[in-house]
């Protein structure tokens, strides 16, 4: 049964699913179903009930805030090494966001009513999935700090650096017309700051993809916008944090 | 709804945009480089830049430029 457990946890590519315990895994496990996630897929729209929570193996969700006039900016991105449904484990069921894939992927999605039973029956899990949504305010509260303190330059470069750690390999499948929703900035924006990360031959910026080519560069320009989330979230996860300030690429990677 | 292509043209360099974006009209697409100019304009001023000569070249999908709109249009025209 052990062993059992221990293959199920190792074949998951979701960092919460892999560091599940066993007991608790099993409880979900039968209820996840695998699914492709295209961009723009909706995971959660704002103000309605949180149907599935999804623990993504692939591609990036983003949260995204908005107001009634369709104002709108991403306070929250999310990959691998978390899961979406933020009002469920923090006890409401209705979300006050949107959430939609940014970058497609994949993942397994589970009846939000399984995890809330779940974390019912089991301190653990809540302690467990409480924790990454402790990861996600603190990311969310220095997302908050970007968008009032940094400019569009540093703001960019940051998004790169956390979309960078969320993806295999260094290519960023992402137009110009998405950067500038999450980053509450015009389009235009958008295209002459990629132009200057391009000119100090830190990305390669073709139609509808970025491609990260100096990483340690792409973290200078930040200018310290990027790294205390996720140093914070080396922390209180099970993962060996890196030795420099700033988390490299592969901090995601299970071990 | 129709494609336009919003091209930079700076003192020194053009960047062309491969992307560009639908919107309803020329009249909205003039709109949308003002309110840009005005961002971008802003972002410069705030970081101590000098604000060069630039401007925003309107193009549609087969490469014709509709229009050229200054940065400096965008200070003392109304945006629509």
């Amino acid at each position: 049964m052990a062993i059992t457990a221990t293959l199920l946890r190792a074949k998951h590519a979701n960092r919460l699913l892999a560091d599940m315990d066993p007991e608790d895994l099993a409880r979900i496990e039968p209820h996840l179903r695998h699914v492709d996630l295209p961009v723009t897929t909706d995971l959660e729209k704002a103000g309605q009930k949180v149907e599935y929570l999804y623990f993504l193996e692939r591609g990036i969700a983003s949260v995204v805030a908005s107001n009634a006039k369709g104002r709108q900016i991403e306070i929250g991105l999310i990959g691998r090494e978390g899961v979406t449904g933020f009002p469920i484990l923090l006890g409401d069921s209705v979300s006050s966001h949107s959430t939609y894939m940014q970058i497609g992927g994949a993942g397994h999605k589970v009846p939000a009513s399984v995890i809330s039973d779940a974390l019912k029956y089991s301190p653990r899990l809540r302690e467990q999935l409480a924790r990454f949504a402790h990861t996600l305010m603190i990311q969310t509260a220095h997302t908050a700090l970007a968008n009032g303190r940094a400019n569009i330059l540093e703001r960019l470069s940051r998004w790169i650096l956390m979309a960078h750690d969320r993806v295999e390999g260094n290519v960023l499948p992402i137009t110009h017309v998405f950067l500038s929703l999450m980053l509450g900035v015009r389009r235009a924006g958008v295209t002459l700051a990629l132009h200057e990360l391009e000119g100090r031959k830190l990305i390669r910026a073709t139609r509808g993809q970025i491609t990260v080519l100096d990483r340690a560069g792409i973290e200078q320009m930040t200018n310290g916008f990027y790294g205390q989330p996720e140093l914070e979230y080396a922390r209180l996860h099970p993962i060996q944090p890196k030795e420099s300030a700033v988390v490299p690429a592969d901090a995601f990677d299970l071990p | 709804m129709t494609r336009y292509y919003f091209n930079i043209r700076l003192a020194n360099g053009y960047i062309e945009d491969t992307e560009g974006q639908e919107l309803r009209s020329l009249g909205e697409a003039r709109v949308e480089a003002i309110e840009t100019a005005r961002e971008l304009m802003a972002e410069s001023i705030l970081l101590g830049q000098k604000i060069e000569h630039r401007a925003f070249e309107i193009s549609d999908e087969a490469g014709e430029t509709l229009d050229i709109i200054p940065f400096s249009a965008a200070v003392d025209r109304p945006a629509s």
